[in-house]
């Protein structure tokens, strides 16, 4: 099957251009926001709706993103934030292509003995030609010494459209009804709505933009940039406006395997750092379309 | 073949070659551009109530019966309300030096007809290659289209002044059914003429003080083209003068997205058959004419609803503020009631050429009580007289690439007001327009709608700059910058204030099927500290920033997809952080769920901190209706249209025949401990709606 995102066909470079810095030169008063999102690596997923900067976790952003999956892959991500031991988080992602679709799986658990919070979810993208929807149940639960256990289940979902062979434009609703807890039905989750924007500059080279409105909080900015150098080397880096935390990441790739170390910056505090380990059953090597 | 056929036949094919052909078909209307409901949003965001749905009613009926290049004047094409007055010019020296069109596709050698122009007018125009019929006025009265349009809307959560007591000054003494009903004849719009009649929401019917049924009741009768006699309008009319500073009761947008949208174009004369009570003349017009004169002349006479005041000393009984809304639930409303009687008359004389024309208007009014401002230093300047009159010359001229517009008017006191304007195609891919407007700030005109920042035209000076950039295919970057003074006191603004706003926008199609669109814009205006000590209140600056993502995409020929988001934020100088606002829907609409149905369903999340930070949504509706719902506080929001077409048109090119209904249900749920200004009594509300169309 033709990659419809072939090399040979021209870009309209200017008009792309025009789009992406109007998209980011418009946000100078958005504020905090972070919620399930890994606050070291933020740029996990980002390549949601492009071929070539897809990674496992692109679904967990938006579930449209396994309708472009092309490869059966599985990542790893755990983080410390701010180096605390009990702010620990690790995600599990992993996908595999359903025809001219995808499906994944994903497990999450935050926190630490005395509070944490678990969560799995399957997410299944549908291919719509230029454009793509997704959907994920998800299933958290949630222990705190002596309040408990307690359990909700909500689902999410996304849409991207492929503007073109190198813009991708996304929107993704997470937890849009319900989310309350069994227990207390008073404490729900917070409902997350997200625009995103990602522009393929080259094989090599890619801008993404977000903004994540999350219930009762103030909407917040992530902006980035990917870069692969020589498709072994991968270089990221940006800014999780809401929060005032630039990150950095880098990684290496070795055959079907790749790691990366990423570490965010909040201006009070601290450093936050991250590892991440991806496996990709199929050699990317051997794709003849990259 | 002579050789202006041999060159439309080159550019022809030229056309064809760089153009997709299927692109330029013709097609049913498409639904609701991105800069049409922005401007149909800010409309409502200075009116706040929207009733006039003349427009609608021209656009649905122009898809039906497009209007015929190879026949049409400047005049009508000015109707849909899309070509710029350079645009029409370019088209009509085009039709003279080369004839006739050959084809549709002929659009795109026009000077100035961008690809995006061409796209919007398309389901409103055809090429004729027939000579047009000439009819009279009897053979008129046979063969046009008959309607019977009747719609119905209903909350289930009733506003508390249904439930108050019936002896309270603020109850409502009607039902809470809203209704409305139009017939209406129409023979190619060479001929209309019908009856409107509406009842708003706690108004009587059929008892009390509307026993004979409707609270308000319009007739129009409409002819166009009778030889010497170009419009006549018997009934009930709006007037359209100038660019609009002291004449204008057509449909006509202020700033917005569509930033060469600067000038007031359109006919003197219209035919009035909305349910909006107030903003139209009762009586009789006519404009006639030929190619290069015009003259129009109109008189009416109708009754208004006004609070009254009285000055015992001076034994008066005068006017203190007219109601316009067109309610009349209450005692003191229904008291109110056509109570002042306006008597108005007006000319207007043009001279028109191929490159532009010349006017001189004048309108009076005398009205059967004086009126008299309140005595808040902002309103010294309003109307205090029976009397008022406004005279003017305004003038529209071609050079080249550049078109000129422009009025000057003056009330009865002498006080001026003026607006110049120009558009110029600087490009094939650019476009400027500048509007430049200053009005004395005790100037005063009734019916105007200038191109201003304020809702009249008073008391403002102002310039406008407006760019319309198309570097690419498919791909369109507009934005304008205004700069205001207001010499003189406004409400809620206590000094002589400026402020300026910009806009910058994008609009992208990558192919016919998305559409994607941006938007940001920031306007900052003088506003009074609120609870203060009274007196003359602290003005700081208060500023409005917003930022708007659109998307949309024709999955398939039944289905298309529209998502939105929208940020706000609204500084004022007294509090530390902004207010926010955040807006998010998703559209999914379906032309055919099942033989003869179609649909539409919306689901929209809302956080609005307070009511300066509001936003407001364009909302589908049912034919001829729409929607723009402003947002505040936090709320969700669904609801459903249905479009059953219980019986359609014997064919194609048959427009009669056609019975078709359709519903809607709207349902929003408002946070805990959030209730819509504190109107309902509870968190949520349904509304439903109805409306039966039958031509036959």
């Amino acid at each position: 099957m033709k990659n419809p995102l072939s090399r040979r066909t021209k870009p309209h470079g200017h008009g792309y251009t025009g789009l992406l810095v109007f998209f980011l030169t418009t946000f100078q008063q958005l504020h905090s926001q972070g919620v399930h999102f890994p606050m070291a690596a933020p740029w996990l997923g980002q390549g949601a709706g492009s071929h070539r900067f897809q990674d496992p976790f692109s679904f967990t952003v938006n579930q449209a993103a396994l309708a472009g999956t092309r490869h059966c892959a599985a990542a790893l991500y755990g983080e410390r934030r701010f180096l605390l031991k009990e702010l620990s988080l690790y995600r599990f992602a992993f996908m595999l292509p359903v025809g001219n679709n995808g499906a994944g799986l994903m497990l999450n658990r935050y926190g630490y003995a005395n509070f944490n919070e678990s969560v799995a979810g399957l997410a299944y993208g549908i291919h719509l030609g230029k454009a793509a929807i997704g959907i994920q149940l998800n299933y958290l639960g949630r222990q705190v010494v002596g309040y408990g256990q307690d359990a909700t289940a909500y689902a999410e979902g996304g849409a991207i459209w492929h503007a073109g062979n190198r813009l991708h434009i996304g929107f993704q609703v997470f937890n849009p009804y319900g989310g309350r807890f069994r227990k207390n039905s008073d404490e729900k989750l917070g409902s997350v709505y997200t625009t995103s924007l990602c522009y393929e500059f080259s094989e090599s080279f890619m801008l993404h933009a977000s903004v994540l409105k999350e219930e009762n909080i103030p909407a917040g900015l992530l902006a980035g940039f990917q870069y692969r150098y020589l498709g072994q080397l991968f270089v990221s880096g940006g800014i999780s406006a809401g929060i005032n935390a630039p990150y950095l990441s880098c990684g290496w790739r070795w055959q079907q395997w790749r790691m990366d170390l990423t570490a965010a910056w909040h201006l009070q505090l601290g450093i936050s750092s991250g590892l991440t380990v991806m496996y990709n059953l199929n050699n990317p090597e051997k794709d003849t379309d990259e | 073949m002579n050789k202006i056929h041999v060159a439309k036949m080159a550019i022809l094919f030229f056309c064809l070659y760089i153009t997709s052909l299927h692109t330029m078909a013709q097609q049913e209307p498409a639904p609701a551009s991105p800069l049409y409901e922005q401007q149909i949003e800010n409309e409502s965001e200075r009116h706040e109530v929207v009733s006039d749905d003349d427009y609608q009613q021209r656009l649905e009926y122009l898809a039906r019966h497009p209007i015929d290049l190879n026949a049409a004047s400047a005049v009508e094409l000015r109707e849909p309300a899309i070509l710029t007055g350079w645009q029409i010019t370019a088209f009509m020296q085009y039709r003279k030096l080369l004839g006739r069109l050959i084809s549709i596709y002929e659009l795109q050698a026009i000077p100035g007809w961008d690809i995006e122009t061409i796209r919007r007018l398309l389901p409103y125009v055809v090429v004729n290659t027939e000579e047009p019929m000439i009819t009279t006025l009897a053979a008129r009265m046979e063969n046009g289209e008959q309607s019977l349009l009747v719609r119905f809307s209903r909350l289930t959560e009733l506003p508390k002044q249904f439930g108050t007591a019936d002896s309270l000054a603020s109850h409502y003494l009607g039902s809470p059914l809203k209704l409305m009903a139009r017939y209406k004849y129409n023979y190619k719009n060479l001929l209309q003429f019908g009856w409107t009649g509406d009842k708003d929401a706690g108004e009587q019917f059929l008892r009390g003080a509307q026993p004979y049924g409707f609270d308000f009741n319009s007739f129009h009768f409409f002819a166009r083209k009778l030889g010497f006699i170009k419009s006549l309008a018997v009934g009930d009319f709006t007037v359209g003068m100038g660019q609009g500073l002291m004449q204008w009761q057509h449909r006509a947008f202020k700033k917005g997205g569509d930033v060469l949208a600067v000038k007031r174009e359109g006919p003197v004369l219209r035919p009035y058959s909305s349910p909006g009570e107030f903003n139209f003349h009762r009586g009789i017009g006519i404009t006639m004419g030929n190619n290069k004169w015009e003259f129009t002349v109109f008189g009416s006479v109708k009754k208004l609803s006004a609070y009254l005041g009285v000055d015992t000393q001076q034994h008066i009984v005068y006017v203190s503020s007219l109601l316009t809304s067109g309610y009349h639930r209450t005692r003191r409303e229904q008291e109110v009631k056509d109570n002042v009687s306006q008597l108005a008359a007006g000319a207007t004389w043009q001279y028109n050429s191929e490159r532009g024309h010349a006017g001189v208007n004048m309108v009076h009014y005398f009205f059967s009580r004086p009126f008299r401002p309140s005595r808040r230093a902002y309103d010294i300047f309003s109307l205090a007289e029976r009397t008022a009159a406004n005279y003017s010359v305004d003038y529209s001229y071609t050079f080249r690439n550049a078109h000129f517009f422009g009025e000057a008017a003056v009330d009865e006191q002498g006080r001026p007001a003026m607006v110049n304007g120009l558009i110029v195609s600087a490009d094939a891919r650019a476009d400027i327009s500048v509007v430049h407007r200053h009005i004395h700030s005790a100037y005063h005109s009734l019916y105007s709608n200038a191109f201003t920042e304020r809702t009249a035209p008073a008391n403002e000076t102002g310039f406008y700059t407006g760019l319309s950039l198309r570097p690419c295919a498919g791909l369109q970057l507009s934005g304008y910058a205004d700069f205001f003074r207001f010499p003189w006191l406004q409400y809620r603004v206590d000094r002589p204030s400026e402020g300026y706003e910009y806009l910058l926008s994008l609009l992208y199609r990558p192919n016919r099927q998305m559409t994607v669109y941006g938007r940001y814009r920031v306007e900052q205006k003088a506003r009074n500290l609120p609870a203060q000590a009274p007196g003359l209140h602290e003005v700081p600056f208060a500023g409005k920033t917003s930022w708007r993502m659109q998307m949309s995409w024709q999955m398939t020929p039944l289905f298309s997809w529209k998502s939105r988001m929208e940020l706000s934020w609204f500084h004022r100088i007294d509090e530390p952080a902004p207010e926010r606002g955040f807006l998010y829907y998703m559209d999914l609409n379906c032309r055919s769920i099942l033989p003869s149905l179609a649909a539409n369903i919306r689901c929209q999340y809302a956080e609005v901190d307070s009511y300066d930070a509001r936003l407001y949504a364009y909302e589908s509706d049912v034919l001829f209706s729409s929607s723009v719902t402003a947002f505040e506080g936090k709320s969700w929001r669904v609801y459903v249209n249905l479009h059953y077409s219980l019986k359609k048109p014997a064919g194609p090119g048959k427009h009669r025949g056609r019975v078709g209904l359709w519903l809607r249900a709207a349902y929003t749920k408002y946070a805990t401990g959030f209730k819509a200004h504190d109107k309902y009594k509870n968190d949520h509300q349904l509304e439903f709606k109805g409306q039966l169309l039958v031509e036959w």
